[in-house]
């Protein structure tokens, strides 16, 4: 029987691995493939607790609330892939101005 | 929820089933060198994700997971990674990899005595009445209008920093990579 803790778990368990992920990797795009994980990782919990728990107020009249944790994980995705957008056009000035794409190296923000 | 498929062993069986794929995935992610095969894994574990959130009764925002995340985002960083990859000397990682594992695995434990200590059921269908537990089935099989509805309502606000957000990252992407020219 999968459960609410079942989904809570997996999600752990992968926001952990992105945490190790985005703290170990040496190359910039590879972070941000790891912080790409941990977005996901919140979003299998904002959708497993809004599918899992409803709220005791919830109006009878205006059901379309219980997908309101869905709407949040819509725009946690966008903000990710906002994110993803910017952070690549970092990386590639960064590529651009010292010749290389380790976090390592990045100590200045000019040329 | 606590009736139907969502208790058969079919169910189970395919949770577990996606739940491995997703995590070794994840894991490929964080340890492969070549960052090429690390996209790759990083779309498989997108696809294991979309899948949870069908069996999750979210189907509008699996297809939007596939498109965005495995669709966009993904080849994105792969065009990312094929333009600026350092070929000759990999990915390796750096010397932080005893105190990340350290934070990891604590914060794993936290998650994990956290949510095994705390009495979910008392949030869950205890709170259902019947004539809502009977709406709630409608809303769910047919979530896009009622999505939409919610969107162009309650998160007007939200919706319209997020065109903004959108339309600024744009710009700033575009004048970040074309540089002083």
């Amino acid at each position: 029987m999968i459960g609410l803790d079942h989904f809570l778990v997996l999600s752990g368990v992968l926001f952990s691995i992105g945490l190790y992920g985005a703290l170990t990797r040496r190359n910039a795009i590879a972070v941000l493939m790891s912080v790409e994980l941990l977005f996901n990782a919140v979003n299998v919990a904002v959708v497993a607790m809004a599918r899992y728990t409803t709220p005791v107020a919830l109006a009878a009249e205006r059901l379309e609330t219980l997908l309101t944790g869905q709407v949040f994980a819509l725009f946690i995705v966008t903000v990710a892939a906002a994110e993803v957008a910017l952070g690549l056009a970092i990386v590639i000035m960064m590529y651009r101005n010292t010749g290389s794409v380790y976090v390592t190296d990045a100590n200045s923000m000019r040329r | 929820m606590t009736e139907g498929i969502a208790g058969s062993g079919i169910f189970t069986a395919i949770w577990w089933a996606l739940a491995v794929l997703t995590v070794a995935c994840a894991v490929l992610v964080v340890r492969l060198q070549d960052l090429v095969k690390a996209a790759m894994a990083l779309i498989g574990s997108f696809l294991g994700i979309a899948a949870l959130f069908v069996m999750l009764n979210a189907e509008f925002l699996a297809i939007v997971q596939v498109l965005v995340y495995a669709g966009a985002v993904s080849i994105l960083l792969i065009f990312g990674i094929m333009m600026i990859r350092d070929t000759q000397r990999g990915s390796p990682p750096n010397n932080l990899a005893v105190p990340a594992g350290l934070l990891s695995a604590a914060m794993l434990g936290i998650i994990v005595f956290v949510v095994l200590d705390t009495r979910w059921d008392l949030l869950g269908d205890a709170a259902l009445t019947a004539a809502v537990a009977e709406g709630a089935e409608g809303v769910y099989s047919d979530s896009p209008p009622a999505i939409g509805s919610l969107l162009l309502r309650e998160f007007i606000l939200p919706l319209e920093a997020a065109a903004l957000l959108l339309t600024a990252t744009l710009v700033g992407a575009i004048a970040l990579v074309r540089g002083d020219r």
